[in-house]
């Protein structure tokens, strides 16, 4: 009951002329940005960012909110005309998505891909508004050693999430770590590791270096394909709404894995490192096995419930992902490690503090992403026709307009050339990384994580005096130390199994 | 002579040994441990150094037997757009750099008509400008040329 009163109290903060404003832009911008391919909801938060300086810090993070949620509904619109992915939760929706849109029913992919991150999202949210607080009040629980092992998880769990090698996705979390030990320890206020350059005095800022590895690296393919000579408009007849509609049939096949796929995701989202990739991904999965062979057409041949389940995932988790971020401070993705850079920025220490301290904020924030989806909802199956013309941008013309708002968005982060470099170095490397397969995204990750996850354990260590007993003395953290050595030795385990089963 | 080299091998190497240069310094330069403050400032990324060592020389070991990593001739244009961009900006400046180089692709590497390449660079040009410059007021490089005008 107090939770649903504190919620209306969250409304009655977001429903204010000036956010519900700053919704409907964030959702418009999201929604271009996010159908933009090549950009994505990491990328495209990070480039929206600067827009968001100029409000007060709660109607600037329901702004960022708002584009971070249309970004996953934006996403998809590319992945499903085109073949390309806005953003990489979107990658399972382009396989039954783009292939319905083969089958000439673009506008039906759209509808569902819409409904289903509406329906995802619903879930999500009604899940953040009961367990978020509840995460607050178990978040305060935690001191430097329940928070050392929680950061080992998430970074476990970002390095296994990356396919069948787990050693390269340990590799770049060491590599995201070790740049972010640049600059001044934040503990002793030693400088340490600059090399005597003062450019490299303040560390390394995130975004530049978001912008460079996932937005100028994603140019690299795009030019490939436009000396291929590749024609990316598959679609050249006209999406009306009508043709957009779903039969009352299409309607209850998309439903059920929408609402499956949508708790999955929810708690995908929850968990540190996972993010609405991996939730796609899993809920994808997850859907194939659930179906087994009951759909019309099998998963990745045009199957609604495919479409389905990877949409209403991906936005479930989006909404999820607020979780960690507002209770305990943990970004669940590169997009919501964006929007802990946001809030910082603007003096707010996500934690389970926050509920107490800013509740103003907290609770409006969350009823903002009601409003937002909401929103989302109406602009994307309104703008249906008008955003299939952004997406149906010449590949030509959509490289140079990358290039410049990677220089001009790095630019801008810091005011200096200096983020320009960062952001270069980190386009060439994250090409060169993709050649070599490097993941990138833990690498991004890590690097967010890093500060946390060394502030705490040298304050475990210095409360302990060096007794390393004191990441096993405390029932939260045995939990997190079982789930960290499942996480490392099955993945192991079943590496010695696969080969001596080879052998045999 | 550089599709020839094994990629992998020169990554996983240059990592192993970036990992060396973190645990050395984490060790030498800035104090891994001292009994009064406990973890120094080199405690951490000594810790991640070792690791990042230790996987990188198991990736060099397995990357010997790895295909080549092939690059794409096509990377050249994206080399040779930045480094158009950056001695232009030199030159004349951020914003006029970036409007020249999305003239010049649209023009010479895509062939589009001048009208056209004139609308797109007007339109796109203008929201960046509009956004960025006025909006926002970044004050972007004006280049050594344009600070002598």
């Amino acid at each position: 009951m107090e939770t649903l009163s504190m919620l209306m109290e969250g409304f009655s903060v977001a429903l204010s002329f000036q956010n519900i404003l700053a919704a409907l832009a964030g959702g418009i911008l999201g929604l271009i940005v996010g159908a933009m391919p090549g950009i994505g909801s990491l990328a495209g938060c990070a480039l929206l960012l600067p827009l968001t300086f100029h409000f007060n810090p709660t109607t600037a993070i329901i702004m960022l909110g708002s584009i971070y949620y249309a970004n996953m509904f934006g996403g998809a619109f590319s992945a499903i005309l085109i073949n390309i992915p806005g953003d990489a939760p979107a990658i399972m929706t382009a396989l039954d998505g783009f292939s319905m849109t083969k089958k000439g029913h673009p506008g039906k992919a759209l509808f569902i891909s819409n409904y289903s991150s509406f329906v995802g999202g619903l879930i999500g949210m009604v899940i953040l508004v009961f367990l978020g607080p509840a995460l607050a009040s178990f978040g305060l629980n935690f001191g430097p050693s329940e928070m050392t092992m929680l950061m080992l998880v998430a970074m476990t769990s970002i390095s296994w999430l990356v396919g069948d090698n787990p050693i390269t996705g340990i590799i770049a979390s060491c590599l995201g770590m070790m740049i972010s030990t640049l600059g001044i320890d934040i503990v002793s206020g030693q400088i340490r590791y600059n090399f005597g350059s003062i450019w490299l005095l303040g560390g390394i800022n995130f975004i530049p270096l978001v912008i460079g590895f996932i937005g100028m690296t994603q140019l690299f393919d795009l030019v490939k394909q436009d000396m291929s000579g590749e024609k990316l408009s598959y679609v050249d007849a006209k999406i009306r709404f009508r043709d957009t509609l779903l039969t009352k049939d299409e309607l209850k096949r998309a439903t059920r894995p929408s609402i499956t796929a949508g708790l999955m995701g929810t708690f995908v989202g929850f968990l540190p490192g996972a993010g609405a990739t991996a939730a796609s991904f899993l809920a994808y999965a997850a859907e194939k096995k659930i179906s087994n062979g009951k759909t019309l057409v099998p998963l990745g041949e045009g199957a609604i419930e495919g479409l389905a389940a990877s949409e209403s995932a991906n936005n479930g988790a989006a909404a999820g992902a607020f979780g960690p971020l507002l209770a305990l401070g943990i970004p669940g993705s590169g997009t919501t490690a964006v929007l802990l850079g946001g809030l910082m920025m603007w003096g707010l220490n996500p934690g389970p503090m926050l509920f107490t301290t800013n509740p103003d904020f907290a609770w409006g924030l969350i009823a903002s992403l009601f409003i937002s989806n909401i929103l989302s909802l109406a602009i994307s199956l309104g703008c249906i026709p008008w955003l299939q013309k952004i997406v149906r941008v010449p590949i030509g013309v959509m490289i140079p307009s990358i290039l410049m708002i990677c220089f001009i968005g790095a630019y801008s982060t810091s005011n200096s050339m200096f983020g320009v470099v960062i952001m270069l170095i980190g386009g060439f490397l994250g090409y060169i990384f993709g050649k070599c397969s490097l993941p990138t995204s833990p690498l991004l990750l890590a690097f967010v994580l890093s500060s946390t996850l060394e502030i705490n354990l040298r304050r475990a260590f210095l409360t302990s005096n060096g007794n390393i007993a004191v990441f096993l003395k405390r029932p939260i953290t045995d939990v997190f130390l079982v789930i960290f050595l499942i996480m490392v030795l099955v993945p192991v385990g079943r590496a010695i199994y696969k080969k001596v089963k080879e052998n045999k | 002579m550089l599709q020839k080299l094994n990629w992998r091998c020169v990554l996983f190497l240059v990592t192993a040994v970036l990992g060396i240069v973190w645990v050395v310094l984490g060790f030498g330069t800035y104090g891994f441990w001292s009994e009064a403050e406990g973890p120094g400032a080199g405690f951490f990324p000594a810790i991640i150094g070792c690791v990042l060592t230790f996987f990188s020389i198991i990736e060099l070991i397995k990357s010997f037997s790895s295909d080549q990593v092939k690059f794409d001739k096509e990377a050249l244009y994206i080399v040779g757009s930045v480094a158009g961009i950056l001695i232009l900006n030199f030159l004349i400046g951020l914003f006029p750099a970036l409007v020249i180089y999305y003239v010049v692709w649209l023009k010479f590497i895509e062939k589009y008509p001048w009208k056209k390449v004139i609308l797109i660079t007007i339109v796109y040009g203008g929201i960046m400008y509009g956004v960025f410059s006025l909006w926002l007021k970044v004050p972007f490089p004006t280049g050594i040329l344009l600070s002598w005008l």
